[in-house]
């Protein structure tokens, strides 16, 4: 299920802007797939046909019931986003709402937003402070009465007031918060946030007040799509199409049908079979770029026999992750590469290999730990210790056919290095509440995606608390990770954050409680001459420029 | 015969009363709010469960209570997650659903009831064994597969005639103004896989045949042979007549649940109808929408009922002769 998966997309990236070019470093080389063309050369006009997998349930993207990717990719159209971003994740200010957006100060951090004069909500107002205010109030988690589920960095804020003008907002904060570009992405109106009411329902059925390259064209609930039509009024440069329909498949086989008889433009191909389906169409290209989505598994450091870090390393380097990459992310695309790092991806700006000893397989290495750990090897070809053989199991949902080739892939590599792993499949309802959320589990292994504020968003995930686990859920990591998070997350130019980041990370894999596996490819099926979308890798998606390549 | 309406809006009761326990029981609607990628407020979650009458917090007699009395004011609740209500959505899919398949189901009861009578008829001639072949094929095979198959042909007699004909997705592609030309189109190929499926004319010729077997060795048609009708009025006007009597009760049930729609072919082609919300429902943990739609099925069964018993007066004057339309 695609809930949530959300954030990911939405809050992306750390570079703070104010910071000089020249601090910068090195990024990461990185694309993305989009077919990208000048408006010169796209035909005017027209309508782009786009697959959802699911109805939007609310169009309020951040009322608990509409944190879904595709209304993040709706809302990307028809409200203010106030940065670009390259496909690495290097943010520009978004110039069709503000002239500029420049931290004022970095303690208390205050960031001022100068809002562009012809910036206008479609019901004739004025884009300004109320609106930042309101979704401050909103998101803050103060009012428990508005149903939300993102209050991070927004319960930081200490005051949100207006500039000199009234195109000026000025944001402080209460305590420094590094993703601070993350916030207001998308702005929301005011009367949105106006009363929790408002907040929770007013647009469950259609967004009612919005700002960009698109307005709201309506919804055929028998059909179940939903239509944005050009601007007529937007200040920009205008939308080369006249329509974006979304149309709504329950069964994602249909996409390939629905394009040949000329109802669908751009689907997503993340399918196996949706990906062979659409390699096989000629009129049609197959996107590939790398996605925020990963692969790994969560050690249980609270069961006895894994609470030996040196166990928990033999694991690591029994696990022959290319091959996983290989059989797995392979069949859609994507490469036969680990991924070696917890926090950043491989086509993100940050991303650095810190696994050190761990980053191959090597069961021979894996064997000589275990016997360091006072193991050995009996008869069977599985070590053991004081009669017990060494046997691990590992928890999947079921139904889910990427866990399962992974804990099998696993179980036939371990064997080589003398680990024995037994695979537990067991309902997916079950699986967070009843195994992973609990601690009730010794491996575990799930997707993750909503990682790309990666360092902030890391915390929750690494960071040791037992009074707080958050998503911790083997009780990995050490005070010295959590120091150096907490410092990453503080740091004030993005050189000092990503090498923080970095030097927590070689301390995650010393650690040994979680074992990345590898990055999942995004693919997305496109006829040939759609032209400015794709497979966006970090990049957002420029809906003003999406069009049709002339033939 | 009141007291058998009422002895039947009692099952009504019973059995919508029991799906919604038992959904209530084996559904966990906070699931779609448990993931590892968001930590979620609590507080939130259970608002949420709340609105819409799903918190495992509150005792289920409580929740049903709650329901029961919705429903008594005509309240069905609210699509889990949307806002939207039960009652305005089952309509307009009740509504999807007819146009879906209410010309594949008359011509496959039309088409089966010929094709079996006159399988009886010409019984053990070759096209007997044909058709005979021929429906249990179509019988054995599954309404995804022969769904696919269909969307497969309709693909290559697209390609063939170098235009769009067939189209496999939806009710149409324009908009809800589409005229009957473009509604053809899209009808096309679900309507034949109804037609063609295992509930279509194979099921329905079976039947017939059997039933017209009966009655052709029957002694009343020897006596109206012997009174100088030839062969096939004999057949037609008291043969037909009769045979169609069994198949009544079936007819009746086959419209009766018609606008609960058929899930596979819904989904495969779709079409957002009952079936399809079925589906949708159960993946959601959708208590009160799947709670809605047991209700709905449970009154249809109750009309298809009424409609056999109707049905059955009017083929057999027996009946009518005794006065007394049953209910």
């Amino acid at each position: 299920m695609a809930l949530f998966a959300s954030a990911t997309i939405a809050l992306s990236s750390c570079a703070s802007t104010a910071a000089p070019q020249a601090e910068t470093p090195a990024l990461t080389a990185s694309t993305n797939d989009i077919n990208p063309t000048d408006r010169g050369d796209l035909e005017d006009g027209g309508v782009l046909q786009w697959a959802l997998s699911a109805s939007v349930t609310n169009f309020n993207y951040y009322n608990l019931n509409g944190a879904q990717v595709d209304t993040f990719n709706i809302m990307g159209a028809l409200l203010p986003r106030p940065f670009h971003y390259s496909p690495a994740g290097e943010p520009t200010v978004n110039e069709d709402f503000y002239s500029s957006i420049e931290v004022l100060s970095q303690d208390p951090l205050t960031v001022a937003y100068e809002i562009q004069p012809d910036a206008v909500w479609s019901d004739g107002s004025a884009i300004g402070a109320a609106d930042f205010a309101g979704m401050w109030r909103a998101n803050s988690g103060n009012d428990e009465r508005f149903e939300g589920w993102g209050t991070t960095g927004y319960d930081r804020i200490s005051d949100v007031t207006e500039g000199e003008t009234p195109q000026q907002v000025v944001v402080t904060f209460g305590t420094y918060f590094a993703d601070w570009q993350s916030l207001f992405d998308p702005l929301i109106p005011a009367s949105l946030t106006a009363t929790p009411e408002a907040f929770n329902t007013s647009w469950a059925q259609a967004p009612l007040v919005t700002a960009g390259p698109f307005v709201w064209g309506g919804e055929d609930k028998s059909a179940k799509t939903y239509s944005l039509k050009r601007n007529p009024d937007w200040w920009g440069e205008p939308a080369v199409l006249d329509e974006i329909l979304f149309r709504v498949y329950g069964d994602p086989s249909a996409f390939v049908g629905s394009f040949k008889t000329g109802q669908l433009d751009f689907w997503e191909a993340d399918e196996v079979e949706q990906y062979q389906a659409a390699k096989e169409l000629g009129d049609a290209s197959v996107r590939s770029a790398g996605s925020p989505v990963f692969r790994m598994f969560t050690f249980n450091k609270a069961d006895e026999v894994l609470s030996d870090q040196r166990v928990r390393q033999a694991i690591i380097l029994g696990t022959d992750r290319v091959r996983m990459a290989g059989l797995l992310a392979g069949k859609i695309g994507g490469e036969a590469r680990a991924l070696q790092n917890h926090i950043f991806m491989p086509n993100q700006m940050g991303y650095a290999e810190n696994c050190g000893e761990l980053c191959e397989y090597d069961p021979e290495a894996a064997k000589a730990l275990l016997e360091e750990a006072g193991w050995s090897l009996g008869g069977d070809g599985y070590f053991e210790k004081d009669g017990k053989p060494l046997d691990i199991s590992m928890v999947v949902q079921s139904g889910r056919a990427n866990s399962a080739h992974e804990a099998q892939i696993a179980q036939s590599s371990l064997k080589e290095a003398g680990i024995k792993l037994t695979i537990r499949t067991v309902p997916v309802d079950d699986f967070f509440s009843k195994y992973v959320t609990v601690g009730n589990f010794q491996l575990a292994t799930w997707t993750w995606n909503g990682v790309v504020t990666p360092v902030a968003k890391s915390l929750s995930m690494y960071t040791l608390d037992p009074n707080n686990i958050q998503r911790n859920y083997g009780a990995g990591g050490t005070t010295e990770i959590n120091d150096l998070l907490q410092q990453a997350v503080q740091s004030h130019t993005l050189e000092e954050k990503y090498d923080t980041a970095n030097l927590a990370d070689e301390k995650i894999w010393e650690d040994a409680a979680w074992l990345p596996l590898y990055q999942v490819p995004q693919n997305t099926a496109a006829r040939a001459n759609v032209a400015n979308l794709g497979s966006q890798g970090f990049a957002d998606i420029r809906f003003q420029e999406i069009g049709f390549a002339k033939q | 015969m009141l007291r058998r309406l009422g002895a039947k809006l009692a099952l009504v009761f019973v059995a919508t009363s029991l799906t919604y326990l038992l959904a209530s029981i084996t559904l966990n609607p906070a699931q779609v709010y448990l993931n590892q990628s968001q930590q979620l407020s609590e507080s939130a979650i259970r608002s949420n469960l709340n609105t819409y009458n799903v918190n495992p917090e509150t005792p289920l007699f409580e929740r049903y209570w709650t329901w029961l009395s919705g429903v008594a004011h005509g309240n069905l609740g609210l699509i889990y997650q949307t806002q939207t209500p039960i009652s305005e959505e089952l309509l307009r899919r009740m509504g999807v659903s007819f146009r879906l398949l209410v010309v594949g189901t008359v011509l496959a009861v039309v088409l089966g009831v010929l094709v079996g009578v006159i399988g009886a008829i010409r019984q053990y001639k070759v096209d007997d064994y044909v058709s005979t072949i021929v429906a249990f094929v179509l019988l054995s095979t599954p309404v995804f597969l022969l769904a696919n198959a269909l969307k497969y042909g309709g693909d290559i007699a697209n390609v063939g005639f170098g235009q769009v004909l067939f189209y496999s997705d939806g009710e149409y592609h324009t908009g809800p103004s589409a005229g009957l030309l473009e509604r053809a189109q899209h009808l096309a190929l679900p309507t034949l896989a109804i037609i063609l499926g295992p509930a279509g004319i194979a099921y329905f010729s079976r039947y017939q045949r059997s039933a017209m077997l009966d009655v052709l060795g029957s002694d009343f048609l020897q006596t109206a042979r012997a009174k100088g009708l030839t062969k096939w009025r004999a057949f037609f006007t008291h043969g037909l007549r009769v045979a169609l009597i069994p198949m009544a009760t079936f007819f009746a049930f086959t419209f009766g649940l018609l606008l609960v729609g058929a899930s596979f072919t819904e989904r495969i082609f779709n079409w957002n109808g009952m079936g399809q919300w079925a589906i949708d429902a159960i993946n959601n943990s959708d208590v009160n929408a799947i709670a809605a739609i047991a209700g709905v099925v449970a009154l249809l069964v109750m009309f298809s009922s009424f409609l056999a018993d109707v049905l059955h007066a009017a083929l057999d004057p027996r009946v009518r002769a005794a006065g007394k339309v049953a209910v």
